[in-house]
């Protein structure tokens, strides 16, 4: 890290690097961006909300990894984050598992 | 040992403190998660129900606004990035034992610090400021969902802008926050707060700022990128 004599040039390096390194990841954001819009006038139908989710959680994956260093950070922290994660996925899918199948179920007769 | 500048009760360790703050910080992005992914819920739900009135909403949301402010905003969680990277760089030499190395990293990174948190701070309120602008001309278009004038009949509609007024505006609610936080801790950085290199604000900081450019990067494509091109 430092330098016998103190002069520590290794930190300026360092600091330098940090500039370079976000600049990378912005530079992957701003790319995932002008492909999502983009792809708004793509002829795909259906499949544009896919294309675009799928963009934004591209977008998050590397927010998350490079820029909340999310594989650093304590375990526990980690199992914190992914219980949200996993409350909603069971949260959206037992409400589709209602909303979307209601429709096609013949009218009830009793 | 004693009284190491930052160090809290009831923290024995530097170190410590700092895992607990990073572990309490992704707890409250975990309660977010699900806030913020009830809100969506509802969201896709009525989507689903009425996917005519969406479309022909989504059309009217101004998507120039819309990308500018996403690109701001990815450049504001660049810039946080640096400058939590930067004080992480002031904290390392600590274990070190060489207390001049630590003094001169510290000098070094401030000034690193400084310059991406005031970056941060400017983004973040050029956000606010391009969201005004886009705000002032939704309402000129009469597009609150309860105006007399709203200019769409297709069913859903109303609703579509109900969740844009609502998601938009506690986002732009969590910005305004982290842009208070990031000016304290900038004031924070410029005075030279004892221990400021060694406590984790600035981690900390930068999980919030993340968390909320995370909730605009998939609010934007819900909001902005509708109705566009044909079918």
């Amino acid at each position: 890290m430092n330098a016998p004599d103190g002069t520590a040039h290794p930190v300026h390096d360092e600091l330098e690097h940090h500039w370079c390194r976000a600049l990378a990841v912005w530079a992957a954001l701003a790319l995932l961006l002008v492909a999502t819009v983009a792809g708004a006038w793509l002829p795909i139908g259906p499949m544009k909300p896919v294309l675009a989710l799928g963009i934004a959680v591209a977008k998050a994956a590397l927010v998350v990894r490079c820029f909340m260093g999310f594989r650093h950070a304590p375990v526990v922290a980690r199992l914190a984050a992914l219980a949200g994660l996993l409350w909603v996925a069971v949260m959206i899918g037992l409400t589709f598992a209602d909303v979307a199948l209601r429709h096609r179920l013949p009218p009830w007769d009793g | 040992m004693s009284a190491a500048p930052g160090l809290h009760e009831p923290f024995d360790t530097l170190g410590r403190q700092r895992e607990a703050a990073a572990f309490g910080l992704w707890i409250f992005i975990a309660s977010e998660i699900l806030f913020f992914g009830a809100l969506l819920l509802g969201y896709i739900v009525y989507r689903f129900l009425y996917p005519g009135g969406f479309e022909a909403a989504g059309r009217e949301a101004s998507l120039v606004h819309g990308t500018v402010n996403t690109l701001v905003l990815l450049t504001s969680s660049a810039t946080m990035a640096v400058a939590a990277w930067a004080g992480h760089t002031a904290t390392e030499p600590e274990d070190a034992r060489d207390a001049r190395a630590h003094r001169h990293a510290c000098r070094a990174a401030r000034r690193h610090v400084v310059v991406a948190l005031g970056a941060t701070a400017l983004l973040g309120l050029a956000f606010l400021a391009v969201k005004g602008v886009e705000y002032r001309d939704d309402l000129a278009r009469h597009l609150l969902p309860f105006d007399d004038a709203f200019p769409l009949d297709a069913t859903g509609a109303r609703i579509f802008f109900s969740f844009y007024w609502l998601l938009t505006a506690i986002h732009a609610l969590h910005l305004s926050i982290g842009i208070g936080a990031v000016l304290y801790a900038l004031a924070g950085v410029v005075r030279e707060r004892p221990g400021w290199a060694r406590t984790a604000t600035l981690h900390v900081l930068g999980l919030y700022w993340h968390l909320v450019d995370l909730v605009w990067i998939f609010l934007f494509p819900l909001f902005y990128l509708l109705g566009r091109g044909g079918a």
